[in-house]
Parts: structure tokens; C-alpha cells; sequence
């Protein structure tokens, strides 16, 4: 697992174009909130957490549907078929990787997207931590599974948000409403069913991912 | 059968409570139900395809989730048109209608995979871990859309069928109906895992002409 | 090994392989005893890569058994201990381009687990074997055909399997590099089984010990022992895949 992990952070860290895209796209995404939405709205700190959530499932659809890409460009892929290695973990390495990402980008968005938009009255808490890290989680776990069984069909691209979105709507009710709650220093014990439901998510998509990969692994 | 219970469908609602349009819960409601049924069928099918690999695994996955996506495609349907009059708008937020909506994506995007990947069997494969993946998803969506709504209570939540169904010939007309689209989701399937095993037989038989 | 010996280390029964309404194999049979390099010819679009696919446990017959080293890898796949025992080279590198030589080594050689002492210089060894000194901190995105080709051997051969699955593995390689691989896949051939699949005369006469003939979905033996590149050449010519 932890070699596949490596493997994926020492090729970003030679591109980086994985980060660096995710994160342009990510502005972008912010800028055309801004510019179709009405700006005095969206100075409400509880928007601020969907708006993030928004813009991570945009951009980070695209980045994992591209570090999938990396495997089967020059076939790989069937490497890591044929090695002997539990295929689970290739899946569990993957994922973290994307979880990596996901986070950088999530670190360094939800500022930036604070300061374009005025958001005004925050009151950043732990929980927020909480929130991100398990929301990236679930995404990672879903976008990872997602792109593997969308890079063998044509049209690709258009095929991983169709598949990774509806899946991906119990984790985007609960992460925007625990995220808003750690922006405005609610207290964790008001949402503390949601919290456990993105737990119950990750768990089960992660799982589901390390079980299946044994199918998804082969071309 | 299933003409005879069309008749009988047909026949019997004279009654009216809320309008005609009410006679088309006697659909929805079913409808809604055997979609969700479906679906738990393809996920059963697609378990037993990626244990077994039995063809007849995967078009039973493969003809329920597309039997389940036009269901829930009517339900989409039907429940606006009795909404508008009822409830006064065509689309509410109402945790039962946010379900059906978020599983008509999730069929869709199921039987999407199977059309762009072509009939190669890792792409059958991959649809069954889809349809596995698809159906685990469900429980976290109820609770999730059932504390989503409870946080802002729609102000239509009392949507309550069974209150008007206390005359004993609606309730007849609905438990038939009900056995009916039962009959017809199981009718339909079989038609189409028919459909998909003469496909087979056509390519197989193509194939040795060619060979 | 001496399990090697205990089971040949492929045998095929009766393998159909379809997709859609397109029948590519149609019911073969294969035996492969250690220490053979088996080559498989045939015109374009016979199935070659296909069989190699099925008999590398990554792909899976429509019908029929394939047995590698004794296991049935028919239904499942190859399980891992049977996939530790087999190196393949494919028409793609199945390499990173964004990683160098080495690294793209040394994550290979992470996979497989190392079985003796000797293991641990296996890197080394391959860059060596196959001349990569040049390019080894080079990523792989940079090399020219003929070293990705090089790459793509050293990788197939680092954790030295028993079973060798080659597609076409000295394309793109020059007169030296082609030489020097030759005498590392026969000095593997001492120590393991080798399948072939080329188009190449030269290629033949150089490696294999057998030739079969794909043909409409079966095979057929045109050579039981080894042959000269003028012999190769006519038996491609009748099949309609020469060159």
C-alpha cells in the first residue's frame, strides 16, 4: 500500500500537475461563484461551506479522473495487475494518495475562497479540521473506486462525475452541514449524527473499494 | 395475467377523492416500490456474477436495473402530476422525492458504464461492483436526506396516501395494482434477460460463421 | 525451483475467448515444459496477445481452463504466489513515464518480494543486463523507443520469474542492445520458461525451441525444435505473417 502511496507522491512531485490543476480549477470554480451568484450572499458564513464542497467535488473529480489517467497511459496498470501484491492495497494506496491531495487543496482553497467572497463572522473551530479530513476521505475513497471503473470505457471524463455524484450525495448533506457548523464554532454535539454518518461513509467506501479492487484490478 | 389485471386496473377506480389525478398513486406508489426492489436485485445478481461469473447472473443485473430505471423514471413522472393539483408545486423537496430522484441517477449512471464499456467481461465486472457499491449507498442516502429534511421540516411532509385509502374498493384497487406491476417489473425482466440470451446466441452463432 | 518441476508450468485446455460477437480463440489446447521457449505465430489479429493475456492470469477465458504451475487461473485469475512466478513484456512498457529508469525499477522490484539474498542487487542487475546505465536517472517519458524497450525487459525480468511472457520483445532495440538482450532471455531459459509471440523471423531463430502456428482460434506445432531465420522466414510466409 504505503509503496503505491510513495509511488503516486514521487510522480506529483515531479509534474505537480495533478495539485496545480486542481487547485487553478478550483479558483476558477470560485471566481464563476462569484460572478453568477449574488455577491452580498455569499458573504454568509454558513455558505461558505457548501460553496467549498462545491468546488472540491468540481476540481477533484478531474484530478482523480487524471491520476487514474497516469496508469493507464503507459499501461501500468497491467503491471500492477500481474504483481503479486493484495490489490486491496493498491486501491487503499491510491486512495491515499488522492486523500493527500484532496486535503493541499482543501488547505489552501477554503482561505482563499474566504477572502474572495468576504465571507464575514467566522469562527473557525476544530471541527472543521474534523469535517475536511473526513469529507476528502469519503471523496478519495469514492473517486479512486470511481475513475478505475470509468478509465476503460470511452468518454471517460464525462463518465466519472456521472458515477462518483449520486454516490457521493449522503457524504455532500452531511460534510457541508459539519464544515458550515466548524466555520461558524458551532458545537460539535449539534451535528453529532452527521458526523457519524461521514464516518459510517468513509468506513464503507473504503472498504468496499479494498474488497472490490480485486475485480476492478484487471484488464 | 398481466392483461387480465390490466383490465381489471382499468375498471375498477370510479372513485374519487382528490380528482382524477388520484388514481395515479395507485401506480406511483407501487412503482416506487418495485424500482427500489430492482434494485436490490441487481445487487444481489451483481454479488453472485463477481462469485460465479454466471452470464445469467449479469443479465439479471443488467435487465433489472434498466426495468428499475423506467419505474423510477414514471415515478418521476406520475408524482409531479399529482403533486401540481395537490400540493400546489410540481417538485418539493420531500425526503422520499429527493431519494427516488438521487437512485434515477445511480441506474443511470449504471447502465451508462455498461453502454460506453462496451460487452467486454471486465466491463461486466465493473458494473457488478458498481451495482454492489450502488445499493450500499442507499442506507447512507436515507439517512442522510431523513436528517437533511428533519433539520428544515418541509412544510408538505404530511404526505400521507393511506389516510385517504380507507374505503375497502380502494384498497382492492390498490393491493391488485400492486400485484400487477409486481407481475409486470418480473414480466419485463424476463423479457429482456430473454432479449440479452438471444443477443448472446446471435453473437456466438455470427462468430462461428466468421470462424 | 524445484516446484517448478513438480507441474509444467502452463497447460491449457480447450480455451475459448470472445468479445461480443468476435470469436478469438476457439478452444485450444497448450502444454509448456520448463526450461522451453514456445513461439507462437500467426497473421495480424489472430489472437496471440489475447492467449498471452489468458496464459499471464490477467485476462479470462470465456471457456476452458489455463493451468500456470499446477493452479487453476481459469475463473479467479492468477492468485498472487502463482503471479510472483511470471515477468511479462507487452506491446506498452507498463512502466511510469513520469519516474526515472531506476525508479520505476525500484518500485518493481517493492512488489515483488525478494526470494534470496541475491535479490536485493536485483536493480542493479537490470539496468546493468540490459544497458540502462546511460538513462537510469532519466524519466521514462524521455527515452527513446529502444531504451523504453530495454526498461520494459528489465522489469519483466527483475524479480527473475519462471514464466516469461514475451510480445514482441526485441522491437525498436538496436544490433548491439538486440544481442545483449538474446543472451540474457537465454540465459534466463537456463533457469525458466519462455512463451514468444513475434512476427519476426531473426527473432525466432534466435530464441525460440518450438513454434506453433495461431490459426482461426487454434494452434498448431510447425516446429519442434529450433529453426534458421531462412526456415522461420518461409513458415511466416505460408501462415501470411511475414514481415
Amino acid at each position: 500500500m504505503w509503496t503505491i502511496f510513495r509511488k503516486d507522491l514521487a510522480i506529483e512531485r515531479r509534474t505537480g500537475e495533478i495539485l496545480f490543476s486542481l487547485l487553478l480549477l478550483a479558483l476558477l470554480v470560485v471566481l464563476v461563484f462569484a460572478f453568477t451568484l449574488e455577491l452580498e450572499r455569499l458573504r454568509e458564513p454558513r455558505l461558505l461551506g457548501g460553496l467549498l464542497w462545491a468546488t472540491l467535488l468540481l476540481a477533484g473529480t478531474l484530478a482523480l479522473g487524471r491520476s487514474m489517467l497516469l496508469e493507464r497511459e503507459a499501461g501500468a496498470w497491467t503491471a500492477l495487475a500481474l504483481a503479486p501484491i493484495d490489490r486491496g492495497s493498491v486501491f487503499l494506496g491510491k486512495a491515499a494518495a488522492n486523500l493527500l491531495l484532496l486535503l493541499i487543496a482543501a488547505a489552501l482553497v477554503l482561505p482563499v475562497m474566504a477572502i474572495l467572497l468576504g465571507t464575514s463572522r467566522l469562527a473557525p473551530s476544530p471541527l472543521l479540521g474534523l469535517a475536511i479530513l473526513l469529507g476528502t476521505t469519503g471523496m478519495a475513497a469514492v473517486g479512486t473506486l470511481g475513475a478505475a471503473l470509468a478509465s476503460r470505457t470511452r468518454a471517460r471524463e464525462v463518465l466519472l462525475p456521472i458515477l462518483t455524484f449520486p454516490l457521493l450525495v449522503p457524504l455532500l448533506i452531511a460534510v457541508a452541514r459539519v464544515t458550515s457548523a466548524g466555520l461558524v464554532g458551532e458545537a460539535p454535539a449539534a451535528v453529532r449524527p452527521w458526523l457519524v454518518l461521514l464516518c459510517v461513509f468513509d468506513l464503507v467506501f473504503l472498504t468496499v473499494g479494498w474488497l472490490t479492487f480485486d475485480h476492478v484490478l484487471e484488464d | 395475467m398481466t392483461a387480465a389485471l390490466w383490465l381489471v386496473f382499468v375498471v375498477v377506480p370510479s372513485e374519487r377523492v382528490q380528482g382524477v389525478v388520484q388514481r395515479i398513486f395507485y401506480f406511483h406508489v407501487h412503482l416506487a416500490w418495485m424500482a427500489f426492489g430492482g434494485f436490490v436485485v441487481t445487487a444481489g445478481a451483481s454479488v453472485a456474477y463477481l462469485a460465479r461469473g454466471s452470464r445469467v447472473a449479469d443479465r439479471l443485473a443488467e435487465a433489472s436495473a434498466e426495468v428499475g430505471l423506467v419505474f423510477t423514471s414514471l415515478v418521476l413522472i406520475t408524482g409531479p402530476l399529482w403533486a401540481r393539483p395537490i400540493w400546489g408545486v410540481w417538485w418539493t423537496w420531500d425526503p422520499r422525492l429527493t431519494m427516488t430522484v438521487v437512485l434515477w441517477a445511480i441506474y443511470a449512471s449504471y447502465l451508462m458504464l455498461r453502454r460506453l464499456g462496451g460487452r467486454d467481461e471486465v466491463i461486466l465486472r465493473y458494473a457488478a461492483v458498481l451495482g454492489v457499491v450502488g445499493v450500499l449507498d442507499i442506507p447512507l442516502l436515507i439517512v442522510a436526506i431523513r436528517l437533511w429534511r428533519g433539520i428544515h421540516p418541509a412544510v408538505m411532509l404530511s404526505e400521507d396516501p393511506d389516510a385517504g385509502l380507507t374505503d375497502p374498493i380502494m384498497m382492492w384497487t390498490f393491493a391488485v395494482t400492486g400485484v400487477a406491476l409486481a407481475l409486470l417489473f418480473a414480466w419485463l425482466v424476463a423479457l429482456r434477460m430473454q432479449f440479452a440470451a438471444l443477443d448472446d446466441e446471435v453473437e456466438a452463432l455470427t462468430a462461428e460463421d466468421l470462424a | 525451483m524445484i516446484a517448478a518441476m513438480d507441474f509444467p508450468p502452463v497447460a491449457a485446455r480447450g480455451l475459448v475467448k470472445g468479445f461480443g460477437a468476435l470469436r478469438v480463440l476457439a478452444g485450444l489446447d497448450l502444454d509448456v515444459l520448463p526450461g522451453t521457449c514456445v513461439a507462437i505465430v500467426g497473421p495480424n489479429g489472430a489472437g496471440k496477445t489475447t492467449l498471452l493475456r489468458l496464459l499471464a492470469g490477467i485476462a479470462r477465458p470465456t471457456r476452458g481452463s489455463v493451468r500456470l504451475f499446477g493452479e487453476d487461473c481459469g475463473r479467479n485469475g492468477a492468485t498472487a504466489p502463482v503471479r510472483a512466478r511470471i515477468g511479462m513484456v507487452a506491446h506498452e512498457p507498463m512502466i511510469y513515464r513520469d519516474l526515472t529508469v531506476r525508479e520505476n525499477l525500484e518500485l518493481f522490484a517493492a512488489l515483488y518480494p525478494a526470494r534470496d539474498a541475491a535479490a536485493a542487487s536485483r536493480v542493479e542487475r537490470a539496468i546493468d543486463g540490459f544497458g540502462l546505465g546511460m538513462v537510469a536517472e532519466r524519466p521514462a517519458r524521455t527515452l527513446s523507443r529502444g531504451y523504453l524497450q530495454r526498461l520494459a525487459l528489465g522489469r519483466a525480468t527483475l524479480h527473475d520469474p519462471e514464466l516469461l511472457l514475451l510480445d514482441e520483445p526485441l522491437t525498436g532495440l538496436d544490433a548491439t542492445s538486440r544481442d545483449r538482450a538474446i543472451e540474457q532471455l537465454g540465459q534466463h531459459r537456463t533457469r525458466g520458461t519462455q512463451i514468444l509471440v513475434s512476427h519476426d523471423p531473426a527473432d525466432l531463430s534466435a530464441l525460440a525451441t518450438s513454434i506453433f502456428a495461431l490459426q482461426r482460434g487454434k494452434l498448431e506445432q510447425i516446429a519442434d525444435r529450433r529453426v534458421d531465420e531462412t526456415a522461420a522466414r518461409q513458415m511466416l510466409r505460408a501462415l501470411g505473417a511475414a514481415t
